[in-house]
């Protein structure tokens, strides 16, 4: 096996994809993206009844790509209804916000309503390929509570907030309690700060 | 209150990634750009459309010269789309002018208030970024700077 890594590549002709856009030649060039990456399934919808439509009638999609200028916030509440149906396969589909200019109060609507992961526009091929290969490998836990449902909002788990003991069964304390085990020895240490290629 | 809980469940999209067949990333770049290549004029001439509305609405608050939420509001959604739109198509600097007319009219509805000359500036970069061919990437970057300044003077 050569020294570098097998490229990873894209298989998405199996992937269902819906795509919920208010104005058609947005939705054109979003769909148009789609195709290129060889998606056969593409559902568009111009509306939030035809993308409720789509979810309650079973199909189950492997993203769903969300416009958040939608009037009055309706993307927010398409993407909070999705993340709260519990008999429904879609629920825990990875989901993407795409937003123009933000208003301020749409900030703390696109954060908490539950999507995985908001673009800003333009959308081109080159961000939106970016965005899906993060999607795919998303490995973030989900969560629910009665003010949020969705994946877990922290990128990576900090610990608890400094003199607190929080709140989930895998927080663990910041304060450092006594050695249990012998102290590791140099190259141990240099080999946990320096990691070599495994060689197969 | 219930306290919240957490699962692990299965990413379908993770199926997509593969090591053989499917697409390179290349690949897919080169086949997207050709599909979204299809919809070029349709998009041109929506960008256009959004832009005569938005000119429109200049001439409207100009006359008027008083705070219109329902001008400032129509404004705010063509300039919007100019933002979705201009960025696909070579027209990235146009996009970001119109980002900077939503920053300022969302501002001005905020604070309830108007300036036209706010406004005017905006347009007029609006026109010449229309056409970024026919102006130095100099002058382009300058204009662009002004109208942040601009939009983010107020408040």
């Amino acid at each position: 096996m050569s020294g570098k890594a097998a490229e990873a590549r894209l298989n998405l002709s199996k992937a269902t994809v819906l795509l919920l856009q208010n104005n058609q030649t947005e939705l054109d060039i979003l769909g148009q993206v789609f195709i290129g990456f060889g998606v056969k399934a593409i559902r568009k919808c111009l509306t939030l009844s035809d993308a409720n439509d789509c979810i309650v009638k079973g199909i189950v999609f492997d993203l769903i790509i969300v416009d958040c200028d939608m009037p009055g916030g309706a993307g927010f509440d398409f993407v909070q209804g999705v993340r709260r149906m519990e008999n429904n396969d879609n629920r825990v589909t990875p989901i993407m916000l795409i937003s123009g200019h933000t208003v301020p109060s749409s900030i703390s609507k696109a954060r908490d309503c539950g999507a995985n992961f908001v673009v800003a526009k333009p959308i081109t091929p080159k961000i939106m390929l970016d965005r899906v290969m993060w999607l795919a490998r998303e490995e973030r836990q989900f969560v629910v509570s009665d003010s949020y449902a969705g994946p877990d909002r922290r990128h990576k788990t900090f610990g608890p907030p400094a003199g607190t003991k929080g709140r989930r069964h895998d927080d663990v304390s910041a304060k450092l309690g006594k050695a249990t085990g012998p102290d590791m020895s140099q190259s141990d240490i240099d080999a946990l700060l320096n990691p070599k290629r495994a060689s197969l | 209150m219930k306290p919240g809980t957490t699962f692990k469940y299965e990413n379908r999209l993770a199926k997509s990634v593969v090591r053989s067949g499917g697409l390179s990333a290349a690949e897919a770049l080169s086949a997207a750009t050709r599909a979204v290549e299809e919809v070029r004029e349709p998009t041109i001439a929506e960008i256009d459309a959004n832009l005569q509305e938005i000119y429109g609405l200049g001439e409207q608050l100009k006359t008027a010269n008083a705070f219109d939420e329902d001008a400032l509001q129509r404004m705010y959604l063509c300039a919007n789309r100019v933002v979705a739109m201009g960025g696909v198509f070579g027209l990235g600097e146009l996009g970001q002018a119109a980002y900077s007319l939503c920053e300022l009219v969302s501002r001005f509805q905020t604070l309830e208030r108007f300036q036209w000359q706010m406004i005017r500036v905006h347009l007029d970069g609006l026109r010449l970024l229309r056409t970024p061919g026919e102006h130095p990437a100099a002058i382009r970057d300058e204009v662009l700077a002004g109208l942040r300044q601009v939009a983010t003077s107020v408040g």
